[in-house]
């Protein structure tokens, strides 16, 4: 017996042995001695330092909202999780046909396969604060990792300066934010004003809806009232979709609903109608429920804002806003 | 209340009498509570006025259709959940027994959070059906582990199989949940806590007939239970087909959970605090004494609990699962300090 | 005590009955065997897919090949240590509980542990401060959280003196309470979703050299005392008033033991998330071919278990291409076989 723990601990200590030599070997794409004139340096959400060699070119996304900064930029990604970023990838507001030769990563959006990423040769790989931060330290081998928050437009806004700087595409970056701001401002203009939306998630229990921390409240708010606010503003993800009372509903009284639904959902406008509840809003009542994708309105990226923003206006006034404005 | 007064009049002796009217009144307070307080909160004139079919419309409305069905399914999910936890623990011999433990309610969660994220088109009516299903799904593993392993006699063992499967079934409900959409996620998260936000009388409608058959059907399981409570042997030797009323038995509980996770999701810790409490309150393991008692309780208890998830945090609301978890767990924890030992009988 | 789920003391001859040197050095050595097997393949299977030759090149150094270096250096080989050394603690654990309880149902997912593990983690990473390398500091969080827990546990179960299976009670209602303030956690902060989805079922996707750094140091002390409680553990199993009688301080013993499952599982699952079941089933195995005898059944039990877990993280990588399932589904599907085989009552 005592033979069978000594072959066990020996065993134990030549692992440990061997896991201690091989820390020494990582190498990480951020050691960069020389260059120092092309090298780049940014801060992402997650307050740490990112340093790249040079503008990233290769770059793998681990979410839609950066497929959306990169369609901005004009710069393909490599990669990207199979589902629905690859859907997203594929729509002509996109890239389109283009998508097809984007290479898939296994796994799941939560733990995408590190291995893929590897094969994919990234200079960058971009992910979500929240929800990617653990692969920072398996991925340091393979390439820098970018952490960006998804919320408020102003929050896609920094990201796309950022992933600009990163990729050496600034100007392309000022354009898109200055055609978005410019998109704002027109609306914000035109608009009437007078009418309070909801963005709500399809569900007649509790309602979740989008507060002002969200992507569609934030823009939502700044072209006209939007009376949801938000609970927490620190943390990643802060408080984008709420919880509220549906008394609190009521109270308010909403004129138009948007109801925030997946492709294959399509019971849910009819859903509020018959709920004698909800059919006493006004908005309900006046028939202004309408179905909108949840991709697009929970997407996170500067193309997908201005987006959201011509449906939401054209649905709301259409007699002011009969076409999409001109971004 | 209509339950309420019908259980009165099945109790015995003076303390008995004493204890449930003081629960019933409890319950009474904190229903008329619950129908004034939120937006806008109601003076009493104010919700006497509507109750008599006056009063403004807003206030009406948000009475009668919010307030009223969710008070009403809370007091009924309350009352069923604990006569399930009852009925499990009297005929398990088991002061944990309950819905969570027999993996009844993570049965129920798994197909119905399978029904919502992948978008099965199933009508609400069918729902209970469907958790029951799952509910007994998930008993059956358990139970036929326990015969499995010819531990009818231990009860810790309940235990450590129940909190397996239930291990094991929360597993597959977090994997179906993240296979699903990022939207879906949130909402399942809630439903798994157990919530009854947004109750309109069309989730009432879809619980009551289970409850109106399950719960007078609890009460009257109350001497078959007494008489399993005894062990086997003396249940057998009085004549009563022992394996086969406690499998009735646990059906029962089945039908009693199923509606409630159906429309409310898993709430957590009423069937297995209720009792408890009623047993200490009462002093009796009497289970047709314990059963109406721990009944009112439960619903003090949910209607509560129901109270807190709207009020505390307004305007949001927290699941009411949430909150009978956070508070039941640990007076759960001081009240069984005692009774954990007993467990090793 | 109880009916099912007991087993008898060890028997003091190791060398009669069923459970003879040879039968048992055959079955360790089949082990030690089996483990390397697993390795290897951890190491040459994958999404990407290599060579034998490509592998062997990476290892010996002379590959040229920068993304064949990375893939098998950086992602597989540490991932496979991790799963093995966390795989040989939880099996411990599992051996260590069941001894103390006396029943072969025991299992460190009961103590409390994996809840408080599960809930400091999603505390740090909705509510911990940026800037902080995540990976570094969430297991050294985890840990405490994981501890805590476990002797929270304790205490409630213990009442001038412990009743073994009084704790496991304590330990699931502790468990109950953590997992809901864990899911208010992530009600009211919708940023920890991601965290609560991949902690509560345990992954080991991502584990790398820094998470291998934390391991093995609280591995190696932690398995070491492990492998020397086994007298202890034997004594103990005669029962209480026996062992007392042959001068064991019989509640100093389980607590020490208790404190050494706690420290093992905690450790384990810090670093991997709430893996389940693999405590549960690895003494089982090991039990089938040691017999009880501690001094045997632990060494064997941590051979088991990391067989069981590098065979679960490699069987969820390779099986379901390109859907990579986290390890923790896979243990899952172990335990759910394991509980089919425990319906048709073939426990000893």
């Amino acid at each position: 017996m005592r033979a069978g723990m000594a072959v066990t601990a020996v065993s134990l200590l030549l692992l440990m042995a061997c896991g201690d030599d091989d820390d020494e070997t990582a190498t990480g794409a951020t050691d960069d001695s020389g260059s120092a004139a092309e090298e780049i340096s940014v801060t992402d959400y997650t307050d740490v330092e990112v340093t790249l060699d040079g503008p990233a070119e290769r770059v793998v996304c681990l979410h839609a909202a950066c497929v959306d900064a990169m369609a901005e930029l004009g710069i393909t990604p490599v990669a990207l999780p199979a589902g629905t970023d690859a859907d997203v990838a594929a729509r002509e507001e996109y890239f389109g046909d283009g998508a097809r030769d984007i290479a898939r990563l296994g796994g799941d959006f939560f733990e995408p396969d590190l291995e893929d990423i590897a094969a994919a040769g990234p200079d960058l790989v971009i992910g979500a604060a929240c929800f990617h931060d653990a692969l920072r330290d398996a991925l340091e081998p393979i390439a820098p990792l970018l952490l960006l928050d998804l919320g408020e437009y102003t929050l896609a806004v920094d990201n796309l300066r950022l992933i600009g700087e990163t990729t050496g595409r600034e100007d392309e970056a000022e354009a898109a934010v200055e055609n978005l701001q410019a998109k704002i401002d027109a609306y914000a203009e035109a608009s009437p004003g007078d009418l309070v939306p909801l963005d709500i998630y399809p569900t007649t229990e509790a309602p979740l809806i989008d507060s002002t921390s969200s992507q569609g409240g934030s823009l939502l708010g700044e072209v006209g009232p939007f009376p949801w606010p938000a609970f927490d503003g620190d943390s990643c993800l802060g408080g984008g979709q709420v919880t509220y009372s549906l008394e609190q509903v009521l109270q308010v009284n909403p004129d138009v609903m948007f109801v925030i639904t997946n492709p294959s959902g399509d019971r849910s406008v009819a859903d509020f109608e018959s709920n004698p509840v909800w059919s006493q809003l006004d908005a309900v009542a006046n028939g202004q429920v309408y179905e909108v994708d949840s991709t697009t309105w929970s997407l996170g990226g500067t193309r997908s804002a201005g987006l959201v923003l011509d449906e939401a206006m054209t649905l709301m006034y259409p007699e002011v806003f009969p076409e999409p404005l001109d971004g | 209340m209509a339950v309420a007064t019908g259980q009165r009049r099945s109790l015995r002796g003076r303390s008995g009498r004493a204890t449930a009217a003081a629960l019933a009144l409890v319950l009474l307070g904190l229903s008329f509570v619950s129908l004034l307080v939120g937006y806008p909160t109601l003076s009493p004139a104010g919700l006497g006025e509507i109750l008599v079919g006056g009063g403004d419309e807003l206030p009406r409305l948000v009475v009668t259709e919010l307030r009223l069905p969710r008070l009403a399914l809370g007091v009924m999910a309350g009352a069923a959940l604990a006569g399930a936890g009852v009925l499990m623990q009297d005929s398990l011999r088991n002061p944990l027994a309950g819905p969570e433990l027999l993996g009844l309610s993570s049965g129920a969660v798994t197909v119905v959070a399978a029904l919502t994220v992948f978008e099965l088109s199933v009508p609400l009516v069918l729902y209970p059906w469907f958790a029951l299903a799952g509910g007994a799904a998930g008993s059956a593993l358990v139970l036929g582990a326990m015969a499995g392993t010819r531990g009818w006699n231990s009860p810790a063992l309940l235990i450590l199989v129940g909190a397996a499967v239930a291990a094991l079934l929360g597993a597959a409900v977090v994997a179906i949940v993240r296979l699903g959409s990022p939207n879906d996620q949130q909402l399942v998260l809630s439903f798994l806590l157990g919530s009854v936000g947004g109750t309109t009388w069309v989730d009432v409608r879809v619980a009551a007939p289970w409850l109106a058959v399950g719960l007078p059907l609890a009460l009257v399981a109350g001497r078959p239970v007494n008489l399993l409570q005894l062990g086997e042997e003396v249940a057998e030797s009085m004549g009563l087909a022992a394996a086969r009323t406690r499998v009735l038995v646990l059906v029962l509980s089945a039908a009693l959970v199923a509606p409630v996770v159906a429309v409310a999701g898993a709430i957590g810790f009423v069937s297995l605090l209720a009792p408890h409490v009623a047993r200490r309150l009462l002093r009796t393991p009497d289970a047709r004494r314990v059963l109406p008692a721990a009944m009112l309780v439960g619903a003090v208890l949910l209607v509560g609990a129901d109270l807190v998830a709207r009020q505390l945090l307004a305007p949001r609301e927290l699941p009411v699962g949430v909150w009978t978890t956070l508070i039941g767990g640990p007076v759960l924890l001081v009240m069984l300090r005692r009774q954990l030992g007993g467990a090793n009988r | 005590m109880n009916g099912a789920g007991s087993r008898s003391a060890p028997s003091a001859t190791a060398e009669t009955g069923p459970w003879a040197g040879d039968r048992f050095r055959l079955a360790f050595l089949a082990a030690v065997a089996l483990l390397a097997g697993l390795f290897v393949a951890a190491v040459a299977l994958g999404s990407l897919t290599l060579s034998p030759g490509d592998v062997l090149d990476v290892l010996t150094g002379r590959s040229d090949n920068a993304l064949h270096d990375i893939v098998v250096m950086d992602l597989r080989l540490p991932r496979a240590l991790v799963a093995m050394v966390a795989g040989a603690m939880l099996g411990l654990s599992g051996a260590l509980l069941q001894s103390i309880t006396r029943n072969s149902l025991a299992a460190p997912e009961l103590t409390g542990v994996s809840a408080g593990v599960i809930l400091l983690s999603v505390l740090w990473l909705a509510y911990g401060p940026a800037g902080v390398r995540t990976g570094r500091i969430v297991p050294l969080v985890a840990v405490l959280g994981g501890v805590a827990a476990g002797l929270v546990a304790y205490g409630i179960s213990r009442r001038g003196h412990s009743d073994p299976l009084r704790l496991l009670l304590a330990g699931v209602l502790v468990s109950a309470v953590l997992q809901s303030a864990t899911s208010m956690v992530v009600l009211v902060n919708q940023g920890a979703t991601g965290g609560v989805l991949i902690w509560t079922i345990g992954s080991l996707n991502g584990r790398v050299w820094s998470d291998w750094a934390l391991l093995w140091p609280w591995a190696g002390v932690t398995v070491l005392l492990a492998l020397l409680s086994a007298g202890r553990a034997n004594l103990l199993q005669l029962g209480d008033d026996v062992a007392a009688g042959l001068g064991v301080r019989v509640e100093r013993s389980r607590i020490v033991l208790l404190i050494v499952a706690v420290l093992l599982t905690a450790g384990a699952l810090a670093v991997v998330g709430a893996i389940a079941f693999i405590g549960l089933i690895a003494p089982h195995i090991a039990r089938q071919l040691a017999g009880d005898d501690a001094r045997r059944l632990f060494p064997l039990t941590a051979l088991v278990g990391a067989s069981l877990l590098l065979g679960a993280d490699v069987a969820a990588r390779v099986v379901t291409e390109p859907i990579e399932l986290p390890t923790g589904v896979a243990t899952s599907i172990l335990g759910a076989l394991f509980f089919l085989y425990l319906l048709r009552g073939q426990r000893r």
